[in-house]
């Protein structure tokens, strides 16, 4: 990607917000038999910090979940109206699996870490 | 050695010094609690530890068991999921999933509501014999089956049979406790009045929410029925939804037979298939009638399961290998016993399966011969890898 304005369009590091920039997947474009005859198959991805959802209890993570999905789904239709009304099936989820967020946030904590970006040279004090 | 003490001299002190060291929490644990990958395992544990706090007798058939946590706090739920409680029967390690009938804002205990089946293996024993005290382990809380505000609709008709009900009891309850703008009709199917698991409790959710209806039919009606009588046919259905019969969401959960029927009833209706959402039910009950099984050959017929360098046995053809792999004493990672959720995953080296129609393989497990061990028939001799 070329030219991404992360103050306009990255996530927000301090909370969860709402999406700013999206990217849409379509696999079913490469191999029409990615999803079931007669419908097919979107990623919508946005970056976002994990550190706004650890802050989640439990008992908010599911909600706060949904309702962030149901904002990318929106993001969406502007480019793709009518979007929600065809949904056979949607899931929402951070990562895909835990395997890939634990090793995608120690990364980016690294990151920061190494650039001093909060100016004490541990994003980890900040907690 | 210096700072050598007396107690050095003690057998294996040192192992359990260092081990209590080791368990005193510290500033870098706090930190660790926080870490993404510890939110994840809060929020899906593996595993759950759990104590039988309460049985709750429903019907002659039918028991409750609440369950509380042994260690942490219970992780969150959506209303319709399941947990899958492993049991040790007769020298059996197995496991059974349950929908969660309580409500995801009771927060301190889960119920699982079981019904006897008859001639069944485990329902029997956590029927009849269970008791307070007693200690389970199960998965967290799994599955798709729950109203998903992404795409379902706000009007929500549960069609249940039986013990089916379960998972509607908690999507109930999370509407009348969260005041949510979802209506929901649940339509219960039972054989005889007596058979009707929490009626009470249903019928007062009833009155008191306008957003919660209650219809049960009974299919034997006895003398004393005066309400709904038959099976839940599309007629009802259209009738019940009225006007919102096509921007409806539809939940089913109960009986095999249930399904095929009310399926086929949504579909003369034309009620869009995205419509309409189904619980996962098992292996399939008949596998002698499935698509694929070999013409001839009858489910009781032995056939010899080989497990890759670690020993064979026999097994009737008719048997899930999940289950009769667990009868061996081979252990597998499992969730939902029903095909969907792979972690029953296996690798067929040699011979046949034939799997149910309700088994979601992947198209990459089937180039690399792996199939879900819980809804695969070996028809022929095999050879897996586990």
């Amino acid at each position: 990607m070329v030219g991404f304005d992360h103050d306009l369009l990255g996530p927000r590091r301090d909370e969860i917000g709402d999406p700013r920039a999206i990217a849409v997947t379509c696999y079913s474009l490469a191999d029409p038999s990615f999803s079931p005859p007669g419908t097919t198959h979107l990623v919508i991805m946005d970056l976002q910090y994990s550190e706004p959802w650890t802050r989640l209890s439990p008992a908010e993570y599911l909600s706060v979940k949904f309702a962030y999905g149901s904002k990318l789904i929106d993001f969406a239709q502007r480019s793709i109206p009518g979007l929600r009304d065809t949904l056979a099936g949607a899931w929402t989820g951070t990562g895909g699996f835990e395997p890939t967020l634990t090793a995608g946030a120690a990364a980016a904590e690294a990151v920061l870490d190494a650039i001093g970006r909060n100016g004490r040279g541990s994003t980890r004090a900040t907690r | 050695m210096s700072g050598r003490t007396a107690y050095d001299a003690i057998d294996r002190y040192a192992s359990i010094a260092a081990s209590i060291a080791a368990a005193q929490p510290s500033e870098a644990d706090e930190l660790r609690a926080s870490e993404p990958g510890n939110v994840v395992e809060r929020l899906h544990p593996r595993r759950l530890s759990l104590k039988v706090t309460d049985v709750i007798a429903e019907t002659p058939t039918t028991t409750t068991l609440r369950m509380a946590s042994t260690g942490p706090g219970l992780p969150p739920f959506l209303a319709g999921q399941y947990v899958n409680l492993f049991i040790e029967l007769d020298g059996t390690r197995t496991s059974r999933p349950y929908a969660i009938s309580s409500a995801p804002t009771e927060h301190d205990h889960y119920d699982l509501t079981v019904r006897e089946v008859t001639r069944g293996f485990v329902s029997p024993h956590l029927v009849r014999r269970v008791r307070p005290g007693d200690t389970f382990t199960s998965t967290g809380p799994m599955g798709e089956f729950f109203h998903n505000p992404l795409f379902h609709s706000d009007r929500l008709m549960f069609l249940a049979g039986g013990s089916g009900v379960a998972p509607a009891r908690s999507m109930i309850r999370d509407i009348a406790d969260r005041g949510a703008a979802s209506r929901l009709y649940l339509v219960y199917g039972s054989k005889v009045p007596g058979d009707i698991i929490f009626r009470d409790e249903l019928d007062e959710l009833a009155r008191a929410h306008d957003t919660i209806n209650v219809a049960h039919v009974i299919s034997e009606p006895d003398h004393g029925w005066d309400g709904r009588t038959g099976f839940i046919t599309g007629d009802l259905i259209a009738e019940l939804a009225g006007s919102q019969l096509h921007r409806t969401t539809y939940y089913l959960c109960g009986p095999p037979a249930m399904y095929d029927f009310c399926l086929g009833e949504l579909q003369r209706l034309g009620v869009a298939r995205r419509r309409v959402r189904y619980e996962a039910n098992g292996p399939p009950a008949a596998p002698g009638r499935l698509h694929d099984w070999p013409r001839l050959l009858e489910p009781a017929t032995t056939v010899v399961v080989n497990v890759d360098g670690r020993g064979k046995f026999e097994a009737p053809c008719g048997e899930p290998l999940l289950n009769s792999l667990e009868r061996a004493g081979y252990q597998l990672e499992v969730g939902c016993r029903s095909g969907h959720c792979s972690l029953c995953r296996v690798k067929i080296l040699s011979g046949a399966v034939v799997s149910g129609p309700e088994a979601r393989i992947r198209r990459s497990d089937e180039w690399t011969g792996h199939t879900h061990a819980c809804t695969a028939f070996p028809v022929t001799d095999v050879s897996v890898q586990l």
